[in-house]
């Protein structure tokens, strides 16, 4: 484990800047330490794995940015409805690929030993968000259903700026759920979690183009009378499907 | 002459190896916790005289992120720290150097360079039993309000 560093753990300190008195400081080590890894997956191999998730997300092509092993708290992001926000307690060591595709830095995090996807991230820079500069806005339920039906990703956020988003879905990592999506004539976006959402957006990628669709919390509807209704935004997207496949059930029946 | 900015230091040391790491003495009491913080005040050269409060472990009432449970010792006006079971400080606060800072509306000097901040972050983490867990750190210059303002010390 010597040299490998832990993600987002540290011991932070601060000083007046002009003595260099220790005003306080705080151990930030929220895990108990990882177990040393095992490692029989190679760092080409591990970024061959992670090109499979990140590069279909984008148009432009993936470039690896950095591999290495990195102390990770596993999470759900790559998954189907998964989130990078529903990260788990314990802290396992883990091939970390970054790749930057277009404005974006994907992050995915391999088992050194199994090959297994264990999580990973996605940031933005601010000035790509679409309130400055950025996707075709879509206010109408129509319009959605209709970029929906030729998406290859969807990324959804809790507010309009955030710059990470709560879930990412993939049409060819998540092929089940986009035919899901796209047979569902009622969306309907519902989350047992309701604490992180303000002003939220979805983003939708279809046939190389980038879409929007903002959410108005308040009422639960899009701000344009939309049949369909996106109400609050989960922090996992697993029961938002749930509700897709229940929608689904009841106009069948 | 126009003094300088109000900046704040920050030294962030990233962690390379595991947390969690040496155990200077197992910490079962109240009373060992106080023993600890004093021993630990005494050390960097803090004030710790006025009788402290303490509160029992915790492991998630505290803001601060932290696997181990710890316990709070307040020694009021003067310092807040938590110790962990196993004797490490994993919080400290300077709480009367906060107040003088704040009760200081002057603009803030120059500020020391990025390698003196390092020195004493690491001078304040040495007695602390997580000091050998930590990587190589790095320091951050900031600045909390732009432009400066008188009183922004802290």
């Amino acid at each position: 484990m010597d040299g490998i560093p832990y993600r987002e753990q540290s011991v932070n300190c601060t000083e007046e800047s002009e003595s260099g008195a220790v005003e306080g400081f705080n151990v930030n080590f929220p895990t108990q330490p990882a177990a040393t890894p095992r490692i029989t997956i190679t760092a080409e191999q591990a970024v061959g794995i992670a090109n499979v998730l990140a590069a279909p997300l984008e148009t432009s092509p993936a470039t690896l940015q950095r591999v290495q092993l990195e102390a990770i708290q596993p999470n759900s992001f790559w998954l189907a409805g998964g989130s990078e926000m529903d990260q788990q307690s314990t802290a396992v060591v883990a091939w970390q690929c970054r790749f930057r595709i277009g404005q974006r830095t994907y992050e995915v995090w391999v088992d050194p030993s199994s090959g297994a996807v264990l999580g990973g991230s996605l940031t933005q820079p601010k000035g790509t968000l679409p309130a400055s500069k950025g996707p075709e806005s879509l206010a109408d339920a129509a319009a959605i259903r209709q970029a929906l039906q030729h998406a290859t990703a969807v990324f959804i956020y809790g507010r309009s700026g955030d710059k990470t988003p709560l879930a990412v879905l993939s049409s060819q990592v998540h092929p089940a759920h986009f035919r899901l999506i796209r047979q569902t004539s009622n969306l309907h976006v519902q989350g047992p979690d309701t604490r992180l959402l303000y002003d939220g957006r979805i983003e939708i990628r279809a046939a190389g183009k980038d879409y929007a669709a903002p959410f108005d919390v308040g009422t639960g509807r899009i701000p344009a009378k939309a049949h369909a209704q996106w109400a609050t935004v989960p922090s996992s997207v697993t029961s938002w499907l749930v509700h897709l496949k229940a929608a689904r059930r009841a106009k069948h029946h | 002459m126009v003094r300088n900015v109000g900046y704040s230091l920050l030294a962030a040391l990233a962690v390379s190896a595991a947390p969690g790491v040496c155990a200077p003495s197992r910490v079962a009491t109240a009373q060992q916790a106080v023993d600890t913080a004093l021993a630990y005040c005494r050390i960097i050269g803090v004030t710790a005289t006025a009788p402290p409060t303490v509160t029992t472990p915790q492991l998630n009432r505290s803001i601060h992120r932290n696997w181990r449970p710890r316990w709070s010792v307040e020694f009021h006006g003067q310092a807040s720290l938590e110790v962990a079971d196993n004797g490490t400080i994993t919080y400290f606060r300077d709480d009367a150097l906060f107040d003088r800072l704040d009760r200081d509306h002057t603009l803030a000097g120059p500020a020391i360079d990025s390698a003196a901040a390092i020195r004493s972050a690491q001078a304040a983490l040495a007695a602390t039993g997580v000091a050998s867990e930590v990587g190589p750190p790095s320091a951050t210059l900031m600045q909390i309000a732009s432009p400066p303002q008188p009183g922004d010390r802290f």
